[in-house]
């Protein structure tokens, strides 16, 4: 009986692993069906030293030298057959070819300008109503980021949001914070409906400056230009480290189904502050500026009329900064 | 063979053929990254065959060793290590180098010393280079003066034959960084066409080459950027198997007195073009995108007039100007 139990759990747990490792293959990054995926395969390992203790005496038969009946394979037949798979989990794990292009047909390395990955320097952490970002230098942490939302959303989704810092020329630097949702594809469910929707309509100021990151700019295209050679780079550690580098912190925050008179769903919001390394201070809050409505999603330009928007001005209780500005002080005079 | 067997043949080929069919199916990957100070986009096409983090790792490696060579905000690379040397030591010139500075000495003489590969001195003088030194008034001119002798390119001494250089002047300090990102366009588009591809753009800095068509099987378009207020849309340049690199003051400037002063200097005179001067920039269109870099840079110093006589000497190139003013006036040259 217990046999038949663990033979048919087999069976399941199997082609649930097999159908969640290829869905994971071709789909954006879900946390549920990873999860589905990672939980299937420690029961299947279970259920296989079940069955293998259950199957044991005929493992033994199998490789023993006493049977003569059992069709037993030669030690060089299971030398080759291990060394075949060993060479290809070998292949699998170092991405050589064939494992490489096996790979490269999936959903992750064909949509890589579309994946969004925060820098390995930066922590964040959510709970409740907070959402607290951190950023290292080399030296040691340097930035930190506390949101406060007005309310706890508990079980119903909270707004999305984007925190990037830009140059004192207008060009993003690092998104620093950017919602799970909308880190894996350029399209997600958004509104009453769940409607397939661009990132340019959810967070249209943020998907214009991401733009020189990604290659692509919010309409899908290459977008070519030729000019002055523009001096920057891609991370704030190099502001973070210097004293001639000043540079703006932003957040971009929208909330789905938000309707109000004005507006069928309110746009999203913008707050922002500038940091500037020969400021005393070492604390910044940032301020609500501006929204992305009407031609924002074309143009990426800011709207800094707020009087038609309603709650979408507060879902947010505070955004306070902190820098390290005095242990770059101490670093300069060393 | 009983049918079980059979099936699971049939099985195994079908689904080795939807794979092979799926591996030849055309892609766009799309690269971007910081290099040499700014930033650089690649676009290619390619189908499942192509081993792409081995083409990344090329591209990589080769902007490591462009930058250990030609670098002079590294303190490290080959060039800063020549500035540094001591004059009539001849020194072994690597490959990247050699190849950067041949052009580099072609559109020197062209440009009648519009364009020097040797004028660091200056950059360094006004405040533009690795070494920010502050410049709050206009340098003497004695020391401008100087500068210019010392950075003459008849105090570089080439040797053909070992391929080797030494410098005759101790103020001699090489500067390639006005070609180089067009040298490293075009050694990525080197290993792109080793790997058989067709379709491409790679930008880096502003400098671009295309190959082919863009995604939507059209030619490709470059855009150029115009100064803040230009009342008109943005010119366009379809481009064919080309490249076009732009020089212009952009954010790159100084100011002292009420004069701002842009990072290009005209190693002629030793001192920087203005920015109060109605040229905003110059896009040189070309086969190869270090010409296109150096003969942007050499038009930019020579103006509107200088440079169509530059361009004569180069009739398969194309070049166009942004005014500051406010008529229409990008002008056309070779075409």
């Amino acid at each position: 009986m217990i046999s038949k139990i663990v033979n048919y759990s087999l069976l399941l747990n199997f082609l649930v692993l097999a159908i969640t490792g290829t869905t994971r293959f071709f789909v954006p990054f879900s946390l549920s069906l990873s999860r589905l995926h990672i939980l299937t395969g420690f029961c299947l390992a279970i259920l296989v030293a079940l069955h293998l203790k259950g199957k044991g005496r005929y493992y033994l038969k199998i490789i023993s030298q006493k049977s003569e009946k059992a069709k037993k394979p030669s030690s060089g037949f299971l030398l080759g057959l291990t060394a075949a798979w060993l060479l290809f989990w070998v292949v699998a794990w170092k991405g050589w070819p064939v494992a490489e292009q096996l790979i490269n047909l999936g959903y992750e390395a064909r949509n890589r300008a579309h994946i969004f990955r925060p820098s390995p320097d930066v922590a964040r952490r959510s709970e409740g109503a907070i959402i607290e970002v951190a950023k290292r230098t080399e030296e040691d942490t340097r930035l930190w980021i506390d949101l406060e939302w007005t309310e706890d959303f508990g079980d119903s989704e909270p707004p999305v949001i984007a925190i990037w810092a830009e140059s004192k020329n207008g060009t993003l630097i690092e998104t620093v914070f950017l919602s799970e949702e909308l880190s894996f594809a350029d399209e997600v469910p958004w509104g009453i409906n769940e409607t397939n929707t661009r990132r340019k309509y959810i967070l249209p100021i943020w998907r214009h400056r991401y733009s020189i990151v990604s290659g692509i700019n919010p309409d899908g295209e290459i977008d070519l230009t030729s000019g002055a050679t523009p001096k920057h780079e891609f991370t704030l550690s190099t502001n973070l480290q210097s004293k001639d580098e000043p540079f703006t912190l932003y957040a971009e925050i929208n909330r789905s189904a938000d309707p109000n008179e004005v507006w069928e769903d309110q746009p999203s919001v913008i707050y922002a502050v500038r940091l500037n390394p020969t400021d005393i201070q070492s604390y910044y809050l940032l301020k609500l500026i501006g929204h992305a409505g009407g031609d924002s999603t074309t143009d990426g330009m800011l709207n800094y009329d707020l009087s038609s928007l309603t709650s979408s001005k507060k879902l947010v209780e505070r955004i306070l900064v902190k820098v390290d500005w005095l242990a770059l002080e101490k670093e300069v005079e060393e | 063979m009983n049918l079980g067997r059979w099936m699971g043949v049939v099985i195994a080929l079908v689904v080795a053929s939807i794979v092979l069919a799926y591996l030849s199916l055309k892609r766009w990957t799309h690269l971007t990254g910081s290099t040499m100070g700014t930033t650089y986009q690649i676009h290619f096409e390619h189908n499942g065959y192509v081993g792409l983090s081995g083409l990344e790792r090329d591209i990589e490696v080769l902007l490591q060793s462009i930058n250990q060579e030609l670098s002079t905000w590294n303190k490290d690379s080959w060039i800063s290590e020549f500035n540094n040397s001591a004059v009539g030591v001849e020194v072994a010139v690597p490959d990247h180098v050699w190849k950067v500075l041949q052009c580099s000495l072609v559109i020197a003489e062209a440009s009648g010393g519009a364009f020097n590969p040797a004028s660091l001195g200056l950059t360094e003088l006004w405040g533009f280079g690795a070494q920010k030194i502050e410049v709050r008034d206009l340098p003497s001119l004695a020391t401008i003066q100087e500068t210019v002798r010392q950075s003459d390119i008849g105090n570089l001494s080439l040797n053909e034959a070992n391929q080797s250089l030494k410098k005759l002047s101790s103020g001699l300090q090489m500067d390639t960084s006005a070609l180089t990102k067009g040298y490293a366009v075009d050694q990525i588009a080197a290993i792109l066409e080793r790997s058989d591809l067709q379709n491409f753009s790679i930008e880096i800095g502003g400098e671009v080459r295309v190959s082919g068509k863009d995604p939507n099987d059209r030619a490709w378009e470059v855009r150029l950027q115009v100064p803040v207020g230009y009342p008109h849309s943005a010119p366009v340049v379809v481009l064919d198997q080309q490249s076009i690199a732009t020089s212009g003051g952009g954010q790159n400037y100084i100011q002292i007195e009420d004069a701002l002063y842009t990072h290009i200097i005209d190693p002629r005179t030793g001192y920087p073009i203005t920015r109060d001067q109605s040229l905003f920039s110059v896009s040189v269109i070309s086969p190869a995108c270090m010409i296109s870099d150096a003969l942007a840079t050499a038009c930019f110093v020579l103006g509107v007039e200088g440079s169509e006589v530059l361009m004569r000497e180069f009739p398969n190139c194309e070049v166009r100007f942004i005014l500051h003013e406010r008529t229409p006036s990008h002008l056309v040259r070779n075409r």
